[in-house]
């Protein structure tokens, strides 16, 4: 290199040419022949003191062009650019190449950076060959095509050694998670292979081979298992060996001129093998032999043509044999018909009927030799109406005129059935008869001749001799009957009542109706009848032991009771105005008048004491006194009650068997109710306690609680008679559900809150607290519901008035809480008075968890 | 010795068009013989209203009568008839 240089005057400032003069041409020129620094040189430098910045600018060469008469504009730029700040030991840079488009848009085309790395962010056109000398490629591109029929794998040379490398495509795909497949050339295998889910160690793949869909395959299959081959078309050639598996040609047939040989032909449940054509359950069913065939089972065929001999060692069942074109059963009916037609038996002659192959069976009528016939059931006889009948066991039943006649039984002989058999006949008799036992008949007839000796027992037979002319002796009878009058053991009665009377040591009892001098009457037990009116013909009369009379009854129709007289029952004299007579001189009587169905006590001048004998009382002209002095009734016709117990002259009216009783006539003018207990202070044995007492002014004095029994009753006070207005009627104390209400938002309650109320008439006062725990953004007018009683629908609710024990807890102070009840309702309204400003209603909103009101309202009730 | 406790409404009335007034007992008895009896008073009516302050619109919701005693719930049916409903809003609302 030369030593002349054009320099300017500092580091960094002039230049050659400017924007708008600029040279033509420049050439630069180096004469050197060191290959170091040989070369024409153009270097642009970037020195500003300061070490270069990453992204600082080395160098910039700019291709500019005019747009118009003056405007210059860059169309291209190749700038040089520090990749990293330099130093001393870094000082990379990138060389960028800038091209504009028609619009005059700048676009970075190719950087060619400090690693070397040179990027297109365009499309790369090679118009030449391609080399690639890294180690790897990488296309990421969308759509590749390569016009070269055949991709080489493997390298650009010829190997000459084996690197134990598939060759092919490996491709990425999703299934279900990322998978690798590959297809190509194993290396191993020496075959081309297809793995669908593929692992590459070192660029050799293993995995399941995949399914791969053909077209016409050429070649021959060697894998062993061949899972299903749908279609082959002709198989020509070759052998199917024992790996082949098996053959399923659905309802296509199988045709062989050849043999089928080896093994067995299975067909369906068919077998074939060897010798042996069977069943798969009976494998050795046919077995074939030169000229034998053996069947181990059951031949069923529709018909079976044996040209030789048949050697049947079983049994031959057949519907229909012949025998040389003869039924077998002709044969046989033939046969045994010669037999039974040539017989010589004694008795039966039997004779075979060729024409209907029948055999007759003649037994002669006289049987000489036979010697026993002996058979259950058997019948000898006529007929079946007239025979020896064995149908009963151990028994000969004798039938004629086809009923049982006679049964010979063991040690029996006795009728078919009761009363039907006669043993002889007038015309036919027997001779004698003998009998180590009873002869019982219903009656002998004819002469009863000689003697009858020994007791005679059973049923008593009637003797019909009118006649007997001497009975000398019966004993003890047991029964006596005279026609209806029967005498047995006690009794003595009717043969419609056999124990109408019965007797026994000292007594005779009647068991029915009797009648003295009189029919019995059919609904008197004892009848007497009889005509006498003095005590000595009185036709009934009762005497005591002295023969003194008790009671006479004359037909006059009076009795007379000579002792006292007690009727355990009720007496009826019946006698129109009849007496009932006291004392000898029958002076005292109780007359029933029947005309006014009452009674009169005649005492002839005497009096009547109920319980106590009369004349005890100082009211000596009374005529009836009580007992225990405890009144009399005078002839002053009234009646004194009076008493001596200690309510000092009172009188007890009681009833029996009941504690309360009304005392009446106190010494001072009063009365009183009283019930009792058990106790005594007044010596009657119970403690009285008086209930309710009226004094002589008039005052009443209770000892218990006054229950009306009817509704809308009660005291009327101020008045002297019933009206609603002075009437108190109605009383009650309970308890009733108080509650806030409000328009929005709620609030709850401590357990403490309560109510109670109590009415008077129609007046209710009610009190509750009402002591809060909890709230809910609660809002709109307050109010109190719940009121045990609806008000009245008047004007009368609406100046009850709502008076506050206490309230506190309110969100704000509230002025001058009060409160009205709403008409017809049972709620009342909360309001806030301002001693000028008129009411307004108490907010909701001013409520709290712990405000609580302690209240009390009276109001007048609906009813 | 048993004790009971028995609860009944023993007695309810009609009070007005509208009110009826219930009275609910609770009685204590020992051996079948009262000993107590105490009351509990409540009142229903045919509806529950509610004005709206902004446009003074009424609300009338029907009170539920579900948890009364059978005899309450059939006087209170009997009486708040459709007239009586319809009197009962008219007069609410006045």
């Amino acid at each position: 290199m030369g030593t002349k240089h054009i320099v300017p005057r500092a580091e960094g400032q002039g230049g050659i040419g400017t924007a708008t003069l600029g040279w033509g041409e420049l050439f630069i020129t180096n004469t050197t022949n060191d290959s170091a620094t040989q070369g024409g040189k153009l270097i642009l430098t970037s020195n500003d003191g300061d070490a270069m910045q990453s992204g600082s600018r080395l160098g910039v060469i700019e291709f500019k062009g005019a747009e118009s008469d003056s405007a210059l504009v860059i169309g291209a730029r190749i700038e040089a650019i520090c990749d990293a700040a330099w130093t001393l030991s870094e000082n990379g840079a990138s060389l960028k190449f800038f091209t504009t488009d028609g619009n005059a848009n700048e676009s970075l085309v190719l950087t060619l950076d400090s690693n070397k790395l040179a990027v297109f962010t365009g499309a790369v056109a090679i118009n030449g060959n391609l080399t690639v000398n890294g180690t790897q490629t990488t296309v990421n591109s969308q759509t590749v095509t390569i016009d070269d029929p055949v991709f080489t794998l493997g390298g650009d040379t010829d190997h000459t050694s084996d690197d134990n490398k598939d060759r092919g495509i490996e491709f990425r795909y999703y299934s279900g998670s990322a998978k690798l497949g590959f297809f190509g050339w194993d290396d191993s295998a020496s075959a081309f292979t297809f793995i669908a889910d593929a692992s590459n160690s070192g660029e050799t793949f293993s995995g399941t081979a995949g399914n791969v869909i053909f077209g016409n395959i050429t070649g021959t299959l060697q894998t062993a298992a061949q899972t299903n081959i749908t279609s082959v078309g002709a198989l020509n050639g070759g052998t199917i060996t024992s790996g082949f598996g098996a053959i399923n040609n659905g309802d296509s047939a199988i045709t062989t001129t050849g043999l089928i040989s080896g093994g067995s032909l299975d067909i369906d449940n068919v077998l074939i093998n060897g010798t042996t054509i069977g069943h798969t359950d009976d494998t050795n069913l046919m077995t074939l032999a030169d000229g034998v065939l053996t069947i181990a089972g059951e031949l069923d065929a529709v018909s079976l043509d044996i040209s030789g001999d048949a050697d049947i060692d079983g049994t031959l069942e057949a519907n229909v044999i012949t025998v040389n074109g003869t039924a077998l059963a002709e044969v046989i009916s033939d046969t045994t018909g010669a037999m039974f037609s040539s017989n010589t038996e004694t008795g039966v002659t039997v004779t075979y009927q060729d024409a209907d192959n029948t055999i007759d069976v003649a037994i002669n009528a006289a049987q000489t030799t036979i010697t026993s016939l002996l058979a259950a059931n058997i019948k000898i006889g006529e007929d079946d109406q007239t025979k020896i009948d064995f149908e009963t066991a151990d028994t000969i039943n004798f039938y004629a005129g086809n009923e049982k006649q006679l049964i010979l039984t063991d040690g029996a002989l006795t009728p078919g059935a009761n009363n039907i058999l006669d043993l002889g006949s007038s015309s036919l008799e027997f001779k004698d008869a003998f009998f180590d036992g009873t002869v019982t008949a219903d009656a002998f007839a004819g002469p009863l001749t000689g003697n009858v000796t020994g007791n005679a027992s059973g049923t008593a037979a009637t003797v019909t001799g009118a006649a007997q002319s001497n009975i000398t002796s019966l004993g003890t009878l047991t029964t006596l009957t005279v026609d209806n009058v029967i005498i047995n053991g006690t009794t003595i009665g009717h043969t419609s009542d056999t124990a109408l009377m019965t007797l026994a040591s000292g007594s005779l009892t009647v068991a029915g109706k009797v009648g003295m001098n009189v029919a019995p009457s059919s609904t008197r037990t004892l009848l007497v009848k009889g005509q006498g009116t003095s005590s000595s013909t009185a036709p009934f009369q009762v005497n005591d032991g002295n023969n003194a009379d008790i009671l006479v009854i004359k037909d006059d129709k009076t009795a007379t009771f000579s002792g006292d007289t007690r009727f355990e029952g009720d007496l009826y004299p019946i006698k129109n105005n009849g007496f009932i007579y006291f004392g000898s001189n029958s002076t005292a009587r109780i007359q029933h008048i029947s005309s006014s169905n009452s009674l009169a006590i005649n005492t002839n001048g005497g009096n009547v004491g109920i319980g106590i004998t009369p004349y005890t009382q100082n009211l000596s002209n009374s005529v009836l006194d009580l007992i225990g002095g405890a009144g009399v009734i005078g002839y002053d016709k009234r009646a004194y009650l009076t008493s001596n117990v200690a309510y000092n002259s009172g009188w007890k009216v009681k009833k029996a068997g009941y504690g309360a009783f009304v005392l009446l006539g106190l010494s001072n003018g009063s009365f009183g109710f009283y019930n009792t207990t058990q106790g005594s202070n007044d010596g009657d044995g119970v403690t009285d306690t008086l209930r309710l007492g009226i004094s002589s002014a008039g005052d009443a004095t209770f000892n218990g609680d006054i229950i009306f029994s009817t509704a809308g009753k009660g005291i009327c006070l101020g008045v002297t008679s019933n009206t609603d207005a002075n009437t108190l009627d109605d009383y009650e104390e309970g308890a009733w559900s108080v509650n806030l209400t409000m328009s929005g938002g709620s609030v709850s309650y401590n357990s403490l809150s309560a109510a109670k109320y109590t009415k008077v008439g129609r007046k209710v006062t009610a009190t509750g607290s009402l002591i809060l725990n909890g709230t809910s953004s609660p809002s709109g007018n307050l109010g109190i519901s719940g009121l045990p009683f609806a008000a009245a629908n008047d004007s009368e609710a609406d100046v009850a008035s709502l008076n506050f024990g206490i309230i506190r807890g309110l969100t704000t102070d509230q002025p001058n809480i009060k409160g009205y009840v709403n008409r017809n309702t049972t709620t009342m309204t909360l309001s806030t008075h301002a001693t000028t400003a008129g009411h307004s209603h108490m907010q909701a909103n001013t409520l709290t968890s712990s405000t609580f009101f302690y209240f009390t309202v009276t109001y007048f009730a609906a009813t | 010795m048993a004790i009971t406790k028995t609860i009944k409404a023993d007695k309810i009335e009609v009070v007005g068009d509208w009110n009826v007034q219930v009275r609910v007992a609770t009685i204590i008895k020992e051996d079948g013989v009262e000993l107590t009896r105490s009351f509990n008073r409540h009142v229903l009516q045919p509806f529950t209203s509610s004005q709206d302050p902004d446009d003074n619109s009424w609300t009338h919701t029907a009170t539920d009568i579900s948890g009364e005693g059978a005899q309450v719930q059939a006087i209170a049916t009997a009486a708040w008839t459709d007239d009586v409903k319809d009197a009962y809003k008219t007069w609410k609302e006045a």
